[in-house]
C-alpha cells in the first residue's frame, strides 16, 4: 500500500483517524494498540507473506534489547548478526549467488521477492539494539510498544529511519493536539502534491529518456535532470507525508531533507539528502570505525567502507556499489584534494559543480546495468544518436514541471515565510499555505484519478 | 499552525475530502463500463485465501476503487482539459495534439528495419492455408493493406516528434515480397494513397480510420486489381454514382474519445449511398436484420462515431443482392472493412464479412463452405505482423 493510493487515503487513513480520535486521549495504550494493528495491516496489504518476517524482526530486536542492556556485547553481536542475516538473505542472497555463478562457482540462485521496507525497518531495529547497548536508550519492556516503533506505518516502508530515542518518550506519553494535527495534515498534503504532481510527471519524462533507443545529448541531459527531480520529489514527498502523518498522530520525526539541490559541494549535499540514513551510517558505522579521529589511511578506509555500504544498502546490484564508490571518491577528493580550490570558486561555480556531479550520480543510480550507464553517459556527451527534436518534445511536454521543480527545490517556502513575517503578515502566510495546499490536493487527486503511473522509487529499498 | 481560522478551514476541508470521496463512491450508482476509455470497469474483487496471501486481493480493491471513484469520468475529463487547454501538452493520453490532426504517439526508438523481412515471411506463411483453401474452391485470395491514420498523416507530425516515416515504405516492400513468395497478391493501399498525395479528406483528423472518401478510393483500387488479376468486370463505383451526406451530429473519433471529446478537429461524419438503390437482404450472425448499411443516430444532436458504418464490428454479416450472375466476395478484417463494405456490396452478388476478433469458427472451413470467388483479407499496417486474431 502506498500513501498515494485510494485504499490508503480513503479507507485506511480515514478509518484510522476516526477510530484513533474517537478513543479518549487518556487511553494511550488503546490508541497505541490501534496504531499497531493498523500498521501491521498496512504491511500485510503490501506483502502478506512477509508479515511473519517483520514480526520475527520485532521479536529479535525486542529480545536483543532486553538482554543487551548493561553492555552485554555478545547479545549485541547476536542481535546485529540476526538483523543482518535477515537483510542479507532477503535482499542480497540472489546478488551473491548470481555473482558466484559468474566467477564459476555454481550455487543455486534463490528466488526471493524483496520484502517491502526491509532495509528501513532492519536499520531501525539495529539502531534500537545498539542504542540500548550503549546506554543511550532504556530497553523497552513492553513488546507492543517496540512493535509499534518498528512497524509504525508512516515510516515503515520508505523512511525516514526513525531512531528509537527520537520517539521513545512519545510512544509512552504524547499529547496529540490541534497544532500538530493541522500542521501534519498540511505537511502530508504538500508531500502528496510533490509526489503526484512533480515526481510522477518528471518520472514520465525520465522514463521516456532512459528507455529511448537513441538519445540526443540535450535530451539525455534533460532526462537526467528530470530523474534528478523525480527522485528528490518522490523521496522527499514521501518523507513529508511520513513526517506529516506522524504529527497527525502526535509523533515528531526528524527531518530527512534540507533542500539538497542548493548544496555547493558533495559534502554539503549529503548533509542535506536522506539525512536519517547519513546520520545512521555516521553514528553506527563511521564513528565506531574511528571516524576522522584517526590516521589519514584509516580515515580514507572509513569513508570508503561507509559509502560502499551506503551504495549497497540502496540495492543489490553493481551499479549501486559503483554509485557508493563514486560518492566516496568525490567526498575524499573534497576533503583532501580540491577543498581549497572549490571554496575559492564563485558560488555559482560551486553550485554547478555539485549539481553536475549529483546528476551523474543519479544516472548511475537509475540505470539497471553498467552497460546502460555507459550508453546513457555516452548519450550525454553526444554519442547517443537521436534527434534534437527529442529535447524540444521534452520541454514542450514537461517543461512546466521542470520549471516548477526547479523552483520547488529552492527554499522558496522559507523565503516567503521570512518575508511575510517581516511585514507582520502571518495571517496571509497561514491562509496562503492552507489555500495552496487545498488547490494542490485537488490537482493531486485529479492526477491520482487519471494516472496509473504511480510507483514509489524508495519502495524497493 | 495554531488553531487559527486558516488551520480550521484547512482541516475541515481535508477531513471532508477524506470522508466525502469514499462515502460518495460507495453510495453513487456504479457504471459497468467507461465510455471514453472504451473498456469494462473492474468488478468487485472475489475473496479467496490465495488472493489474500498473494496481495492480489488488495490490489484488486485498489483497481476497483480506481475504476469506480465518484465522478471519475468528470474528473478525468477535467484532468485532460488541464493538460490539453491549460498546459498545452504535445501529447495527452497518448494522443499527439500539437497538429491539425490527432495522431498516435510513438516513443523515440532506433531506426531498425532489420526485423521486417522475417516478420513479413512469418505473417505470410501463416496465411498460405487460407489462400490454398480459397484456390482449391475456385477463388482468389488477396491481402489488402491499409495505412492506419498515423501512417497516413505521417507528415502532419510536428518536427520534434517521431513519425516513423522511415518504417512504412520498407514495411510495404517486405509484405509485398513475402506475400508474393506464397502467391498471395498484396494490394498496398499505402502506396496508392501515397501516389495520390495522401489527400486530406480521405482520413479522419480525430479518428484512426479512413473517411467514406478514403474508403471509396480503397474500394476502387481493390476492385480494379481484382478485375485485372481474375479477368472479371466487376462494377467500380465512382463519386458520381453516390450521394454523399454529411451528418450534422457531433462526431466522436477514436482519438478524440481518448481526449474525452475535447478536441474534434472539426471532423464530421459523411456517409454515401448509391443513387440507384440496389435491393439486398442482410443477415448478422445468422439472423436476418433490417436491410441497412448505416446505423445513424435518431436525433441530430446525438454523437455519431465510425460505428455508423455497418453498425460497428460484427462477427459475421451477409449482404445478399440476389444477383446470381455476379461473383461472391468474402471480406475478412476488422473495423476498416466496415466503411468499405457499404460500397463494395454493389459489385457482388453476395458479400460476406467476417471479423476474426469475434467470429469463433474456423475461417478456412468458412471459405471451404461458401466458396467465395474473391477473398479479401483487409488489415491496417499496425496489424501486419500481429497475426490474425481469431475469436
Amino acid at each position: 500500500m502506498v500513501f498515494s493510493s485510494y485504499i490508503f487515503l480513503f479507507l485506511f487513513l480515514t478509518l484510522l483517524l476516526l477510530l484513533y480520535y474517537a478513543t479518549p486521549q487518556r487511553l494511550r495504550g488503546t490508541r497505541n494498540t490501534l496504531l499497531l494493528a493498523f500498521s501491521l495491516f498496512f504491511y500485510f496489504c503490501g506483502g502478506p507473506a512477509y508479515l511473519p518476517l517483520m514480526l520475527l524482526s520485532i521479536a529479535i530486536n525486542y529480545l536483543a534489547g532486553l538482554f543487551c542492556a548493561g553492555g552485554r556485547k555478545s547479545v549485541l553481536v547476536m542481535g546485529v548478526i540476526a538483523n543482518l542475516a535477515l537483510l542479507g538473505w532477503f535482499k542480497y542472497a540472489m546478488f551473491f549467488a548470481e555473482n558466484l555463478n559468474l566467477i564459476g562457482l555454481p550455487v543455486p540462485i534463490p528466488e526471493i521477492v524483496l520484502p517491502i521496507g526491509i532495509s528501513f525497518f532492519t536499520f531501525q531495529g539495529m539502531s534500537y539494539v545498539v542504542d540500548v547497548y550503549r546506554g543511550d536508550a532504556a530497553p523497552e519492556r513492553n513488546p507492543l510498544r517496540l512493535a509499534l516503533y518498528i512497524s509504525l506505518f508512516p515510516q515503515l516502508v520508505a523512511g525516514p529511519i526513525v531512531r528509537y530515542t527520537t520517539v521513545a518518550e512519545e510512544l509512552l506519553s504524547r499529547r496529540e493536539n490541534w497544532e500538530d494535527f493541522s500542521a501534519g495534515a498540511l505537511r502530508f498534503t504538500f508531500g502528496f502534491a510533490k509526489k503526484m504532481l512533480l515526481a510522477n510527471n518528471l518520472g514520465l519524462m525520465a522514463d521516456e529518456a532512459f528507455s529511448a533507443g537513441a538519445l540526443s545529448a540535450p535530451a539525455a541531459w534533460l532526462g537526467a535532470i528530470a530523474y534528478t527531480g523525480q527522485i528528490y520529489f518522490d523521496f522527499s514527498g514521501y518523507s513529508d507525508m511520513a513526517i506529516g502523518l506522524g504529527r497527525m498522530f502526535g509523533f515528531h520525526f526528524e527531518e530527512n531533507f534540507n533542500y539538497p539541490y542548493i548544496a555547493r559541494s558533495i559534502t554539503e549535499f549529503w548533509r542535506r539528502w536522506h539525512m536519517s540514513l547519513s546520520t545512521w551510517f555516521r553514528d553506527y558505522v563511521y564513528i565506531p570505525l574511528g571516524g576522522s579521529r584517526c590516521s589519514r589511511g584509516k580515515q580514507i578506509r572509513n569513508v570508503v567502507v561507509v559509502w560502499l555500504l551506503t551504495g549497497f544498502w540502496h540495492g543489490a546490484a553493481w551499479n549501486f556499489i559503483f554509485w557508493g564508490a563514486y560518492f566516496a571518491l568525490l567526498l575524499l577528493g573534497e576533503r583532501y584534494v580540491w577543498k581549497r580550490a572549490l571554496s575559492r570558486a564563485p558560488a555559482a561555480v560551486q553550485h554547478l559543480y555539485a549539481m553536475v556531479l549529483v546528476i551523474f550520480s543519479w544516472v548511475l543510480f537509475r540505470c539497471e546495468s553498467l552497460s546502460a550507464v555507459e550508453s546513457y553517459v555516452s548519450a550525454m556527451f553526444g554519442f547517443g544518436g537521436g534527434s534534437v527534436g527529442q529535447a524540444v518534445y521534452f520541454l514542450k511536454q514537461y517543461g512546466v514541471f521542470l520549471l516548477i521543480g526547479v523552483i520547488a527545490s529552492l527554499p522558496v517556502k522559507r523565503w516567503a515565510e521570512e518575508a511575510l513575517r517581516r511585514r507582520g503578515k502571518e495571517n496571509l502566510l497561514e491562509w496562503g499555505a492552507a489555500l495552496l495546499a487545498l488547490v494542490l490536493l485537488g490537482l493531486s487527486f485529479l492526477q491520482l484519478i487519471s494516472s496509473t503511473f504511480n510507483p514509489f522509487i524508495y519502495f524497493r529499498f | 499552525m495554531k488553531r487559527s481560522s486558516a488551520s480550521v478551514f484547512f482541516v475541515v476541508c481535508f477531513g471532508m475530502f477524506l470522508l466525502a470521496v469514499p462515502i460518495l463512491t460507495l453510495l453513487l450508482p456504479k457504471a459497468e463500463s467507461s465510455y471514453y476509455e472504451n473498456r469494462t470497469l473492474a468488478e468487485v474483487p472475489q475473496f479467496s485465501a490465495e488472493a489474500l496471501l498473494s496481495g492480489d486481493y488488495f490490489n484488486d480493491w485498489e483497481e476497483w476503487f480506481t475504476d469506480h471513484v465518484a465522478f471519475r469520468s468528470y474528473l478525468m475529463k477535467a484532468q485532460t482539459f488541464l493538460q490539453l487547454k491549460v498546459l498545452h501538452q504535445s501529447v495527452v493520453n497518448d494522443v499527439v495534439t500539437d497538429s491539425d490532426v490527432l495522431l498516435g504517439h510513438h516513443g523515440y526508438g532506433a531506426w531498425d528495419t532489420s526485423y521486417l523481412a522475417s516478420d513479413a515471411e512469418e505473417a505470410a506463411a501463416a496465411l498460405s492455408n487460407w489462400a490454398e483453401v480459397t484456390k482449391e474452391n475456385g477463388g482468389q485470395f488477396y491481402y489488402v493493406g491499409l495505412p492506419e491514420q498515423y501512417a497516413y498523416y505521417q507528415d502532419h507530425y510536428p518536427d520534434y516528434l517521431e513519425n516513423r516515416s522511415w518504417l512504412y515504405g520498407p514495411t510495404e516492400e517486405a509484405m509485398e515480397t513475402a506475400l508474393s513468395e506464397v502467391d498471395i497478391p498484396f494490394l498496398s493501399l499505402y502506396t496508392r494513397y501515397q501516389e495520390a498525395g495522401f489527400p486530406r479528406d480521405y482520413y479522419f483528423a480525430s479518428d484512426h480510420h479512413y473517411t467514406i472518401e478514403g474508403a471509396l478510393f480503397a474500394c476502387r483500387e481493390v476492385l480494379s486489381a481484382v478485375n485485372e488479376r481474375q479477368g472479371l468486370s466487376l462494377y467500380i463505383p465512382s463519386e458520381e454514382d453516390l450521394t454523399f451526406t454529411t451528418l450534422p451530429n457531433p462526431f466522436l473519433g477514436s482519438r478524440n474519445r481518448k481526449l474525452f471529446a475535447l478536441d474534434d478537429k472539426g471532423d464530421q461524419l459523411t456517409v454515401a449511398e448509391y443513387r440507384e438503390a440496389i435491393p439486398f437482404t442482410r443477415t448478422d450472425n445468422g439472423e436476418q436484420v433490417e436491410p441497412s448499411l448505416l446505423t445513424l443516430p435518431a436525433a441530430d444532436t446525438e454523437t455519431v462515431t465510425y460505428t455508423a458504418f455497418m453498425g460497428g464490428d460484427i462477427a459475421e454479416t451477409v449482404i445478399d443482392t440476389n444477383r446470381e450472375e455476379l461473383p461472391n466476395v468474402l471480406v475478412i478484417g476488422e473495423s476498416f472493412t466496415n466503411a468499405m463494405e457499404t460500397l463494395l456490396y454493389a459489385s457482388f452478388n453476395e458479400t460476406r464479412s467476417i471479423d476474426p476478433r469475434y467470429y469463433t469458427g474456423s475461417i478456412a472451413d468458412y471459405i471451404a463452405a461458401y466458396q467465395p470467388d474473391v477473398v479479401l483479407l483487409v488489415r491496417d499496417n499496425t496489424a501486419y505482423f500481429t497475426g490474425v486474431m481469431e475469436g
